[in-house]
Protein backbone atom coordinates (compact mmCIF):
# COMPACT_ATOMS: atom_id res chain seq x y z
CA UNK A 1 0.00 0.00 0.00
CA UNK A 2 1.49 3.51 -1.06
CA UNK A 3 1.64 5.65 2.34
CA UNK A 4 -0.83 8.61 1.20
CA UNK A 5 -3.27 6.25 0.12
CA UNK A 6 -3.21 4.18 2.65
CA UNK A 7 -3.37 6.64 5.23
CA UNK A 8 -6.53 7.87 3.59
CA UNK A 9 -7.86 3.99 3.35
CA UNK A 10 -6.97 3.60 7.11
CA UNK A 11 -8.71 6.50 8.08
CA UNK A 12 -11.94 5.42 6.50
CA UNK A 13 -11.81 2.22 8.03
CA UNK A 14 -11.60 3.44 11.39
CA UNK A 15 -14.32 6.00 11.22
CA UNK A 16 -16.84 3.91 9.54
CA UNK A 17 -15.96 -0.23 10.03
CA UNK A 18 -17.88 -0.13 13.19
CA UNK A 19 -21.07 1.01 11.63
CA UNK A 20 -21.16 -0.82 8.28
CA UNK A 21 -20.55 -4.09 10.86
CA UNK A 22 -23.58 -3.14 12.26
CA UNK A 23 -25.17 -2.71 8.85
CA UNK A 24 -23.92 -5.75 7.29
CA UNK A 25 -25.25 -7.54 10.95
CA UNK A 26 -28.69 -6.55 10.26
CA UNK A 27 -28.87 -7.99 6.88
CA UNK A 28 -26.34 -11.49 6.88
CA UNK A 29 -26.18 -14.44 9.18
CA UNK A 30 -23.87 -13.72 12.09
CA UNK A 31 -21.16 -15.79 10.45
CA UNK A 32 -20.86 -14.08 7.45
CA UNK A 33 -20.78 -10.34 8.97
CA UNK A 34 -16.82 -10.28 8.52
CA UNK A 35 -16.44 -11.75 5.09
CA UNK A 36 -18.99 -9.24 3.91
CA UNK A 37 -17.12 -6.41 5.71
CA UNK A 38 -13.57 -7.76 4.12
CA UNK A 39 -15.18 -7.82 0.46
CA UNK A 40 -16.46 -4.31 1.19
CA UNK A 41 -13.39 -2.50 2.67
CA UNK A 42 -11.20 -4.96 -0.29
CA UNK A 43 -13.41 -3.00 -3.08
CA UNK A 44 -12.87 0.46 -1.57
CA UNK A 45 -9.33 0.19 -1.15
CA UNK A 46 -9.44 -0.75 -5.24
CA UNK A 47 -11.20 1.97 -5.78
CA UNK A 48 -10.87 4.37 -3.63
CA UNK A 49 -10.13 7.79 -6.11
CA UNK A 50 -14.09 6.63 -6.35
CA UNK A 51 -15.20 7.70 -2.85
CA UNK A 52 -16.29 10.59 -2.17
CA UNK A 53 -15.58 12.88 0.68
CA UNK A 54 -18.84 12.07 2.68
CA UNK A 55 -18.07 8.23 2.17
CA UNK A 56 -20.55 6.22 4.62
CA UNK A 57 -23.35 6.47 1.67
CA UNK A 58 -21.21 4.92 -0.86
CA UNK A 59 -19.36 1.69 1.82
CA UNK A 60 -22.95 1.35 2.66
CA UNK A 61 -24.01 0.75 -1.35
CA UNK A 62 -21.37 -1.45 -1.80
CA UNK A 63 -22.04 -3.77 1.63
CA UNK A 64 -25.73 -3.58 -0.16
CA UNK A 65 -24.72 -4.75 -3.53
CA UNK A 66 -22.34 -7.33 -1.93
CA UNK A 67 -25.06 -8.86 0.15
CA UNK A 68 -27.31 -8.77 -2.84
CA UNK A 69 -24.87 -10.84 -5.19
CA UNK A 70 -24.54 -13.07 -2.29
CA UNK A 71 -27.59 -14.05 -1.35
CA UNK A 72 -30.97 -14.57 -2.82
CA UNK A 73 -33.78 -12.27 -2.20
CA UNK A 74 -35.54 -14.81 0.40
CA UNK A 75 -32.43 -14.92 2.50
CA UNK A 76 -32.21 -11.44 2.68
CA UNK A 77 -36.26 -10.74 3.37
CA UNK A 78 -35.48 -12.80 6.29
CA UNK A 79 -32.54 -10.95 7.44
CA UNK A 80 -34.72 -8.24 8.00
CA UNK A 81 -36.93 -9.39 9.52
CA UNK A 82 -37.23 -8.89 13.56
CA UNK A 83 -37.43 -12.01 15.98
CA UNK A 84 -40.87 -11.44 17.83
CA UNK A 85 -42.17 -14.78 19.18
CA UNK A 86 -40.18 -14.53 22.64
CA UNK A 87 -41.55 -11.02 23.08
CA UNK A 88 -45.18 -11.80 23.32
CA UNK A 89 -46.90 -9.38 25.82
CA UNK A 90 -43.54 -7.42 26.21
CA UNK A 91 -43.77 -3.65 27.17
CA UNK A 92 -44.54 -1.05 24.52
CA UNK A 93 -42.43 -0.42 22.01
CA UNK A 94 -42.30 3.35 22.19
CA UNK A 95 -44.16 5.54 24.68
CA UNK A 96 -44.26 9.22 25.14
CA UNK A 97 -47.67 9.71 23.51
CA UNK A 98 -46.97 7.52 20.33
CA UNK A 99 -50.07 6.67 18.27
CA UNK A 100 -52.12 4.04 19.85
CA UNK A 101 -52.20 2.21 17.14
CA UNK A 102 -48.97 0.95 18.01
CA UNK A 103 -49.96 -0.99 21.30
CA UNK A 104 -46.53 -2.95 21.78
CA UNK A 105 -43.38 -4.15 20.40
CA UNK A 106 -44.75 -7.54 19.70
CA UNK A 107 -47.34 -5.55 17.44
CA UNK A 108 -44.50 -3.66 14.95
CA UNK A 109 -42.55 -6.69 15.49
CA UNK A 110 -45.43 -8.43 13.20
CA UNK A 111 -46.72 -5.17 10.98
CA UNK A 112 -43.01 -5.41 10.10
CA UNK A 113 -42.82 -8.54 9.00
CA UNK A 114 -45.56 -7.97 6.73
CA UNK A 115 -43.59 -5.47 5.15
CA UNK A 116 -42.40 -6.32 1.78
CA UNK A 117 -38.65 -6.44 1.26
CA UNK A 118 -38.22 -3.35 -0.37
CA UNK A 119 -40.67 -1.48 2.14
CA UNK A 120 -38.23 -2.81 4.94
CA UNK A 121 -35.30 -1.95 3.20
CA UNK A 122 -36.15 2.14 2.74
CA UNK A 123 -37.23 2.62 6.45
CA UNK A 124 -34.41 0.21 8.15
CA UNK A 125 -32.04 2.40 6.02
CA UNK A 126 -33.39 5.81 8.44
CA UNK A 127 -34.56 4.26 11.61
CA UNK A 128 -31.98 1.75 11.77
CA UNK A 129 -28.83 2.69 9.89
CA UNK A 130 -29.64 6.10 10.61
CA UNK A 131 -29.24 8.01 6.78
CA UNK A 132 -30.73 10.69 5.68
CA UNK A 133 -32.86 10.30 2.98
CA UNK A 134 -30.27 11.47 0.51
CA UNK A 135 -27.72 8.92 2.16
CA UNK A 136 -30.32 6.22 1.83
CA UNK A 137 -30.84 7.30 -2.17
CA UNK A 138 -27.55 6.97 -2.84
CA UNK A 139 -27.53 3.40 -1.01
CA UNK A 140 -30.41 2.39 -3.34
CA UNK A 141 -29.21 4.26 -6.53
CA UNK A 142 -32.07 6.41 -7.23
CA UNK A 143 -32.90 9.62 -6.76
CA UNK A 144 -33.94 11.82 -3.05
CA UNK A 145 -37.49 12.46 -4.33
CA UNK A 146 -38.08 8.68 -5.39
CA UNK A 147 -36.63 7.54 -1.85
CA UNK A 148 -38.68 10.00 0.16
CA UNK A 149 -42.10 8.71 -1.50
CA UNK A 150 -40.94 5.41 -1.14
CA UNK A 151 -40.47 5.99 2.53
CA UNK A 152 -43.55 7.68 2.50
CA UNK A 153 -45.51 4.65 1.37
CA UNK A 154 -43.53 2.25 3.37
CA UNK A 155 -44.27 4.00 6.31
CA UNK A 156 -48.13 4.43 5.70
CA UNK A 157 -48.33 0.63 4.44
CA UNK A 158 -46.44 -0.17 8.17
CA UNK A 159 -49.04 1.97 9.87
CA UNK A 160 -51.68 0.67 7.93
CA UNK A 161 -50.64 -2.93 9.06
CA UNK A 162 -50.52 -2.10 13.11
CA UNK A 163 -53.65 -0.83 12.91
CA UNK A 164 -54.93 -4.06 11.65
CA UNK A 165 -53.24 -6.09 14.26
CA UNK A 166 -54.41 -3.80 16.72
CA UNK A 167 -57.47 -3.88 15.96
CA UNK A 168 -57.45 -0.25 15.34
CA UNK A 169 -58.44 0.10 11.30
CA UNK A 170 -61.14 2.79 11.43
CA UNK B 1 -38.53 16.95 14.93
CA UNK B 2 -40.08 13.37 16.49
CA UNK B 3 -40.85 10.57 14.24
CA UNK B 4 -42.96 8.51 16.62
CA UNK B 5 -42.94 5.52 14.25
CA UNK B 6 -39.41 5.75 13.25
CA UNK B 7 -38.58 6.27 17.15
CA UNK B 8 -40.27 2.79 17.37
CA UNK B 9 -38.97 0.84 14.85
CA UNK B 10 -35.46 1.69 16.13
CA UNK B 11 -36.14 -0.26 19.14
CA UNK B 12 -36.47 -3.04 16.87
CA UNK B 13 -32.63 -2.73 15.45
CA UNK B 14 -31.53 -6.45 15.29
CA UNK B 15 -27.92 -5.26 15.37
CA UNK B 16 -28.37 -3.00 18.69
CA UNK B 17 -26.78 -5.37 20.75
CA UNK B 18 -24.38 -7.27 18.59
CA UNK B 19 -20.95 -8.65 19.30
CA UNK B 20 -18.34 -6.07 18.79
CA UNK B 21 -15.61 -6.08 15.63
CA UNK B 22 -12.06 -6.66 16.17
CA UNK B 23 -10.66 -4.12 14.07
CA UNK B 24 -7.30 -4.49 13.81
CA UNK B 25 -7.73 -7.97 13.18
CA UNK B 26 -10.16 -7.57 10.11
CA UNK B 27 -7.85 -4.44 8.91
CA UNK B 28 -5.31 -7.10 8.66
CA UNK B 29 -7.43 -9.15 6.89
CA UNK B 30 -8.01 -6.62 4.42
CA UNK B 31 -4.48 -6.15 3.80
CA UNK B 32 -4.31 -9.67 3.37
CA UNK B 33 -6.58 -10.18 0.97
CA UNK B 34 -5.93 -6.66 -0.83
CA UNK B 35 -2.14 -8.13 -2.09
CA UNK B 36 -3.28 -12.35 -1.92
CA UNK B 37 -6.34 -11.50 -3.91
CA UNK B 38 -6.96 -11.82 -7.50
CA UNK B 39 -7.78 -7.94 -9.38
CA UNK B 40 -10.99 -9.44 -9.71
CA UNK B 41 -13.60 -6.39 -11.71
CA UNK B 42 -16.14 -4.76 -8.78
CA UNK B 43 -17.39 -2.27 -10.96
CA UNK B 44 -20.41 -4.46 -10.28
CA UNK B 45 -20.63 -3.94 -6.93
CA UNK B 46 -20.21 -0.38 -6.68
CA UNK B 47 -23.50 2.11 -6.20
CA UNK B 48 -24.83 3.84 -8.96
CA UNK B 49 -24.50 7.53 -9.42
CA UNK B 50 -27.04 9.49 -9.59
CA UNK B 51 -27.81 11.65 -12.68
CA UNK B 52 -29.35 14.10 -10.55
CA UNK B 53 -27.84 16.95 -8.59
CA UNK B 54 -28.02 16.03 -5.12
CA UNK B 55 -27.66 19.16 -3.84
CA UNK B 56 -30.79 20.18 -5.01
CA UNK B 57 -32.64 17.41 -4.35
CA UNK B 58 -31.11 16.91 -1.03
CA UNK B 59 -33.39 19.55 0.39
CA UNK B 60 -36.27 17.09 0.59
CA UNK B 61 -34.35 14.90 2.78
CA UNK B 62 -36.35 15.04 5.78
CA UNK B 63 -39.54 16.20 4.10
CA UNK B 64 -41.44 13.20 4.96
CA UNK B 65 -43.50 12.10 7.99
CA UNK B 66 -45.86 10.19 9.57
CA UNK B 67 -49.15 10.91 8.24
CA UNK B 68 -51.90 9.29 9.85
CA UNK B 69 -54.37 7.87 7.16
CA UNK B 70 -57.53 6.23 8.16
CA UNK B 71 -59.93 4.41 6.10
CA UNK B 72 -63.11 5.98 6.85
CA UNK B 73 -65.18 5.50 4.28
CA UNK B 74 -66.90 2.78 1.85
CA UNK B 75 -69.32 2.34 -0.50
CA UNK B 76 -68.81 -0.43 -3.02
CA UNK B 77 -71.36 -1.54 -5.43
CA UNK B 78 -69.33 -2.16 -8.16
CA UNK B 79 -69.02 -5.60 -9.06
CA UNK B 80 -65.06 -5.52 -10.02
CA UNK B 81 -62.19 -3.69 -10.89
CA UNK B 82 -62.07 -1.58 -13.97
CA UNK B 83 -59.07 0.23 -13.80
CA UNK B 84 -60.20 4.06 -14.12
CA UNK B 85 -60.88 3.52 -17.84
CA UNK B 86 -62.63 7.12 -17.91
CA UNK B 87 -60.08 8.72 -16.33
CA UNK B 88 -58.59 11.78 -18.03
CA UNK B 89 -55.34 14.46 -17.73
CA UNK B 90 -57.43 17.30 -17.79
CA UNK B 91 -59.88 17.99 -14.95
CA UNK B 92 -62.80 19.97 -14.92
CA UNK B 93 -63.65 21.75 -11.76
CA UNK B 94 -66.85 20.74 -10.32
CA UNK B 95 -69.45 22.65 -7.58
CA UNK B 96 -67.29 21.63 -4.23
CA UNK B 97 -70.57 21.55 -1.89
CA UNK B 98 -72.61 19.31 -4.45
CA UNK B 99 -69.56 17.28 -5.11
CA UNK B 100 -68.93 16.74 -1.60
CA UNK B 101 -72.26 14.97 -0.49
CA UNK B 102 -71.36 11.53 -0.29
CA UNK B 103 -67.88 12.47 1.52
CA UNK B 104 -67.77 12.03 5.05
CA UNK B 105 -67.83 15.45 7.26
CA UNK B 106 -65.10 14.11 9.40
CA UNK B 107 -61.41 13.22 9.77
CA UNK B 108 -62.18 10.63 12.16
CA UNK B 109 -59.43 10.00 14.24
CA UNK B 110 -59.05 10.76 17.86
CA UNK B 111 -60.63 13.39 18.30
CA UNK B 112 -62.55 13.63 14.96
CA UNK B 113 -62.18 16.98 13.12
CA UNK B 114 -64.79 18.57 11.05
CA UNK B 115 -63.89 19.18 7.35
CA UNK B 116 -65.26 20.89 4.90
CA UNK B 117 -64.68 20.82 1.17
CA UNK B 118 -62.26 23.10 -0.42
CA UNK B 119 -61.59 21.46 -4.15
CA UNK B 120 -63.65 19.33 -6.49
CA UNK B 121 -62.81 17.92 -9.90
CA UNK B 122 -63.91 15.73 -12.37
CA UNK B 123 -62.11 13.47 -14.60
CA UNK B 124 -63.83 10.83 -16.85
CA UNK B 125 -66.74 9.55 -14.76
CA UNK B 126 -65.10 9.98 -11.53
CA UNK B 127 -65.29 12.90 -9.01
CA UNK B 128 -61.98 13.58 -6.48
CA UNK B 129 -62.67 15.79 -3.29
CA UNK B 130 -60.48 17.75 -1.08
CA UNK B 131 -61.88 18.43 2.39
CA UNK B 132 -59.92 20.41 4.57
CA UNK B 133 -60.19 20.49 8.68
CA UNK B 134 -57.36 21.78 10.93
CA UNK B 135 -54.48 20.22 10.83
CA UNK B 136 -56.07 17.25 8.89
CA UNK B 137 -57.13 17.22 5.08
CA UNK B 138 -58.99 14.41 3.41
CA UNK B 139 -59.40 12.88 -0.62
CA UNK B 140 -62.70 11.41 -1.73
CA UNK B 141 -62.97 10.03 -4.64
CA UNK B 142 -66.46 8.43 -6.46
CA UNK B 143 -67.67 7.30 -9.60
CA UNK B 144 -70.22 8.98 -11.10
CA UNK B 145 -70.44 6.73 -13.55
CA UNK B 146 -74.20 5.70 -13.25
CA UNK B 147 -75.65 2.49 -11.60
CA UNK B 148 -71.43 1.65 -10.93
CA UNK B 149 -70.99 3.91 -8.16
CA UNK B 150 -68.68 3.91 -5.54
CA UNK B 151 -67.62 6.20 -2.47
CA UNK B 152 -64.25 5.76 -1.03
CA UNK B 153 -62.44 8.17 1.01
CA UNK B 154 -58.90 8.74 3.72
CA UNK B 155 -57.88 10.91 5.63
CA UNK B 156 -54.58 12.20 7.02
CA UNK B 157 -53.64 13.82 9.68
CA UNK B 158 -50.29 16.63 10.14
CA UNK B 159 -48.25 16.56 13.28
CA UNK B 160 -49.15 20.10 13.47
CA UNK B 161 -52.29 22.31 12.30
CA UNK B 162 -49.61 24.70 11.05
CA UNK B 163 -48.45 21.76 8.50
CA UNK B 164 -51.16 23.13 6.46
CA UNK B 165 -49.82 26.78 5.77
CA UNK B 166 -48.66 27.64 2.52
CA UNK B 167 -46.55 30.16 4.09
CA UNK B 168 -43.88 31.38 1.58
CA UNK B 169 -43.71 28.74 -0.99
CA UNK B 170 -45.23 29.25 -4.33
CA UNK B 171 -46.75 25.56 -3.84
CA UNK B 172 -46.97 23.33 -0.97
CA UNK B 173 -47.03 19.50 -1.44
CA UNK B 174 -49.03 18.06 1.22
CA UNK B 175 -49.27 14.15 -0.12
CA UNK B 176 -46.39 13.49 -2.77
CA UNK B 177 -47.93 10.42 -4.30
CA UNK B 178 -49.54 8.31 -1.65
CA UNK B 179 -51.28 4.84 -2.91
CA UNK B 180 -54.58 3.89 -1.72
CA UNK B 181 -57.70 2.33 -2.09
CA UNK B 182 -56.15 -0.45 -2.81
CA UNK B 183 -59.19 -2.75 -2.34
CA UNK B 184 -62.71 -0.33 -2.87
CA UNK B 185 -63.56 1.33 -5.83
CA UNK B 186 -61.94 -0.16 -9.36
CA UNK B 187 -58.26 -0.61 -7.94
CA UNK B 188 -55.54 2.07 -6.61
CA UNK B 189 -55.00 5.34 -7.28
CA UNK B 190 -51.97 7.91 -6.31
CA UNK B 191 -52.94 11.18 -5.10
CA UNK B 192 -50.55 14.45 -5.04
CA UNK B 193 -52.19 17.30 -3.28
CA UNK B 194 -50.90 20.53 -2.15
CA UNK B 195 -51.52 24.44 -1.41
CA UNK B 196 -50.55 27.39 -4.10
CA UNK B 197 -50.24 30.47 -3.84
CA UNK B 198 -52.89 32.72 -5.07
CA UNK B 199 -50.94 33.68 -8.24
CA UNK B 200 -50.21 30.24 -9.22
CA UNK B 201 -52.10 29.48 -12.59
CA UNK B 202 -51.83 25.70 -13.05
CA UNK B 203 -49.95 22.85 -11.55
CA UNK B 204 -48.82 20.11 -14.07
CA UNK B 205 -47.77 16.81 -12.75
CA UNK B 206 -45.94 13.48 -14.07
CA UNK B 207 -45.26 9.89 -13.51
CA UNK B 208 -41.91 8.69 -13.76
CA UNK B 209 -43.41 6.42 -16.82
CA UNK B 210 -44.41 9.89 -18.62
CA UNK B 211 -47.88 9.98 -18.25
CA UNK B 212 -49.05 14.07 -17.24
CA UNK B 213 -51.74 15.01 -16.06
CA UNK B 214 -52.84 18.68 -15.02
CA UNK B 215 -53.74 19.57 -11.73
CA UNK B 216 -56.83 20.97 -10.24
CA UNK B 217 -56.62 24.05 -8.63
CA UNK B 218 -59.02 26.13 -7.12
CA UNK B 219 -59.27 28.42 -3.88
CA UNK B 220 -55.67 28.00 -2.39
CA UNK B 221 -55.73 23.89 -3.03
CA UNK B 222 -54.58 21.89 -5.75
CA UNK B 223 -54.91 17.73 -6.93
CA UNK B 224 -54.04 15.14 -9.06
CA UNK B 225 -54.71 11.67 -9.26
CA UNK B 226 -53.80 8.75 -11.27
CA UNK B 227 -55.24 5.51 -11.74
CA UNK B 228 -52.72 2.89 -10.46
CA UNK B 229 -50.00 2.44 -8.07
CA UNK B 230 -47.68 4.58 -9.45
CA UNK B 231 -44.31 6.44 -9.03
CA UNK B 232 -44.07 10.15 -9.20
CA UNK B 233 -41.71 12.23 -11.27
CA UNK B 234 -39.90 14.43 -9.38
CA UNK B 235 -40.82 17.64 -11.47
CA UNK B 236 -43.53 19.73 -10.72
CA UNK B 237 -44.44 22.56 -13.86
CA UNK B 238 -45.62 25.10 -11.39
CA UNK B 239 -46.95 28.46 -14.16
CA UNK B 240 -47.79 31.51 -12.20
CA UNK B 241 -47.66 35.45 -14.57
CA UNK B 242 -44.50 35.32 -14.89
CA UNK B 243 -43.96 31.78 -16.72
CA UNK B 244 -43.59 28.49 -16.55
CA UNK B 245 -41.15 26.30 -13.81
CA UNK B 246 -40.22 23.16 -13.07
CA UNK B 247 -39.64 22.85 -9.07
CA UNK B 248 -38.89 19.49 -6.87
CA UNK B 249 -41.48 17.72 -5.70
CA UNK B 250 -39.66 16.35 -3.04
CA UNK B 251 -38.23 20.04 -2.08
CA UNK B 252 -41.95 21.23 -1.74
CA UNK B 253 -42.97 18.53 0.78
CA UNK B 254 -44.68 20.89 3.81
CA UNK B 255 -41.64 21.33 5.92
CA UNK B 256 -43.90 20.23 9.39
CA UNK B 257 -44.42 16.82 7.34
CA UNK B 258 -40.48 16.07 7.26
Amino acid sequence: MKAGKRARFEELYWRHHRELAAFIRRRVPPDAVEDVLAEVFVVAWRRLSDIPVEARAWLYGVARNVIRNTYRAEARQRALHVRIAEEAGSAPAHTDGFDDAIASRTDLGRAWNQLSETEQEVIALVAWDGLSNAESAQVLGVTTSAFAVRLFRARRRLLHLLERSTGGAR
Amino acid sequence: MRQPLLDAVRGLDPAADGPEIDGEAMLARIREEVHSAAQADVTHLLPPRRSRPAQRLAMGAAALTVVVAVAIALVLTSSGPRAYATWAAEPTLVPVAEAAAECPDTEPGTPPVPVEPVLAEQRGSYTFVVLSGEGVFVRCLASTAGEERFVVAEGARTPSPSDLELGTAPVLVLDPGAVWAREAGEGPITTVVGLAADDVTAVEVSTVDGVTAEASLDDGWWSVWFPGDVEIADGLLVTTPEGESTLSLAGLIAPGLG
